[in-house]
């Protein structure tokens, strides 16, 4: 590679590096406004007679705009239980998805892509319409007001076992074979050289599920009638039909219930660097 | 694939759970549904079995078809910006070294919000005195009015959110799909002559093909079902000019008390949808499947 060459790398770079920065800082832009009417005690557009006064904010009411907050409503016990139930989903939806992904990746029986069909059809039907006859299967299983019918019907997703699927399909088949040679189980084919293979898939998957249930609004909000129970999606939403809307509570509370989020997406992350450094590992 | 007792066993019992979870839940409401939708139901009473007649009039519905063109606005749109874009940003990302994880996190920070909060929180984006719009190099006819007010812009008004909103999600995908293609293929080629985007072109785009078929058929999906964040930003107006289908099933169904004409368009919008994805699977179809 001669000089040229590699002066006009380090332009490339320089110039993606910029790109990048401008991106990122249009996608920030709504986030600060964000923070903005978190710390505020006021939340209204119009008040203010410059940009810069309706912009910087000029007081810290952070603290006390979530103490109106969970004054208003047990929102400590909405995050509990928000917790739970994405924590419970989260995990079995990694299993059961990537266990049967795998399944409609690798293995050949008979109806396979019936069945399969019939699972990515569940993802198209209006969710709107399948509320109410859902709430009678529940009502059926006598589970009305329990995490179990908050846990149970999500176990898993259609959407978990087609990317799961997918991904799948990016491991040779080589690796497999090898295995069955040598008179390994087909569990322990999944276990010992399908998941770490797919590391950043289930990385995907466990942060993409848990976000999923901790912003479900529809499904809770229209099973649960004990307070005790509501998740935080619920909480908020109670919070936005107040007779008097707490704007300011809202999205001090909004922010702060974004961290567990944050949190797992670190997690997960970690994980997908590491199946980085596994990736070269052959055998 | 030859088809052995191995895969047939193994292949059964490793999508039972799954099988069993779908089919406990959702079995019911499927065909609940498709029972209303021959039948006239305001939620009281007993459902009244009409036939056909929910699907008749849904054809002569002119709100049903503006409706659907709306919902097709949006999810082309939404589709055609989103999965490019991400995909592009995934490449750039891939290309930045260390910077990546911290150009990743703040992309992927709009996913982690609360949607319904974040579409409050655009309304005012948009707004014609102090919302972000103001800031940007705009011509000054496309600020003077909130793009939601307006019946010509609040479809890509929209689509500038929903992408917001999500991009962030498919450019994690792509990377996480791009970090399991060793650089030594794209390095191989470009030894070879290739340049940088012709060994994109030809090497790395049909190894992410079925990343590719995933990540479209979900933005449709996802688009088309997306009630949250167009209810809550707009109400489908104005004008019911972002009246998005799930909009009219759930006004129908909960406002008009109609349930059994909503079930029928839900019916009507599923079919779509399926055609639509069967469309896709065409399109994406790489030799493993």
């Amino acid at each position: 590679m001669g000089f040229a060459g590699a002066g006009r790398r380090i332009v490339m770079k320089a110039l993606l590096i910029a790109l990048l920065t401008v991106l990122a800082f249009l996608f920030l832009l709504p986030i600060a406004w964000w923070i903005n009417f978190a710390v505020k005690g006021n939340a209204s557009l119009t008040i203010g007679d410059t940009l810069k006064e309706i912009w910087i904010p000029n007081e810290f009411l952070l603290f006390h705009n979530l103490q109106s907050a969970f004054n208003l409503y047990p929102m400590g016990r909405f995050f509990i239980n928000s917790l739970i139930v994405a924590s419970v989903v989260t995990f079995f939806e990694l299993f059961i998805a990537s266990l049967a992904g795998f399944s409609f990746a690798k293995y050949d029986f008979k109806g396979k892509n019936i069945v399969f069909s019939a699972i990515l059809s569940l993802l198209m039907i209006p969710q709107v319409v399948l509320v109410i006859p859902l709430f009678e299967v529940v009502v059926a299983l006598d589970m009305v007001n329990t995490y179990r019918s908050l846990v149970l019907p999500f176990l898993v997703t259609p959407f978990g076992i087609f990317m799961m699927r997918q991904f799948c399909y990016s491991i040779p088949n080589d690796y497999i074979e090898a295995a069955r040679v040598e008179g390994v189980g087909e569990f322990t084919i999944y276990l010992r050289i399908i998941i770490p293979l797919i590391k950043s898939a289930f990385a995907l998957l466990g942060i993409f599920t848990f976000l999923r249930q901790w912003d479900m609004l529809l499904w809770p909000l229209i099973t649960l009638s004990k307070q005790a129970m509501y998740t935080l999606a619920v909480g908020v939403s109670l919070l936005q039909t107040n007779v008097q809307v707490p704007y300011n509570a809202l999205y001090a509370v909004t922010l702060l219930f974004s961290i567990p989020v944050i949190i797992m997406y670190l997690l997960f992350q970690r994980l997908i660097i590491e199946s980085l450094t596994m990736s070269g590992i052959k055998g | 694939m030859i088809s052995t007792r191995r895969d047939n066993l193994y292949g059964y019992i490793f999508i039972l759970p799954a099988v069993l979870v779908l089919g406990c839940f959702f079995a019911y409401p499927i065909l609940k549904t498709l029972y209303l939708s021959t039948a006239e139901w305001n939620m009281l009473s007993k459902p009244k079995l009409v036939g056909f007649k929910n699907y008749i009039r849904l054809f002569q519905d002119g709100d049903f078809y503006k409706s659907l063109w709306v919902t097709i606005y949006y999810v082309f749109g939404t589709t055609l910006l989103n999965i490019p874009l991400a995909f592009l940003c995934a490449v750039a990302l891939n290309g930045a070294g260390r910077a990546q994880g911290f150009f990743k996190g703040i992309y992927f920070t709009p996913v982690v919000l609360s949607t319904v909060i974040a579409s409050v929180l655009w309304i005012s984006v948009y707004h014609p005195y102090s919302g972000i719009m103001q800031l940007l190099p705009l011509p000054s006819h496309l600020k003077v009015q909130s793009w939601y007010q307006r019946p010509d812009l609040v479809v890509p008004g929209l689509i500038v959110f929903t992408l917001w909103k999500g991009i962030g999600l498919y450019i994690v995908i792509f990377l996480a799909a791009l970090i399991n293609i060793p650089a030594s293929y794209q390095e191989a080629a470009q030894i070879d002559g290739a340049s940088f985007w012709q060994s994109l072109l030809k090497i790395v785009i049909p190894m992410l093909k079925p990343i590719f078929l995933f990540t479209v058929v979900i933005c449709v999906v996802y688009s088309f079902q997306n009630f949250a964040i167009v209810y809550t930003s707009t109400k489908g107006g104005p004008n019911d000019y972002s009246k998005i289908l799930p909009i009219l099933i759930f006004e129908n169904g909960f406002k008009y008390y109609k349930m059994g004409y909503a079930s029928a368009l839900a019916v009507i919008q599923f079919l779509i949808m399926f055609f639509f994805s069967y469309i896709q699977f065409k399109v994406f179809k790489s030799e493993v499947e």
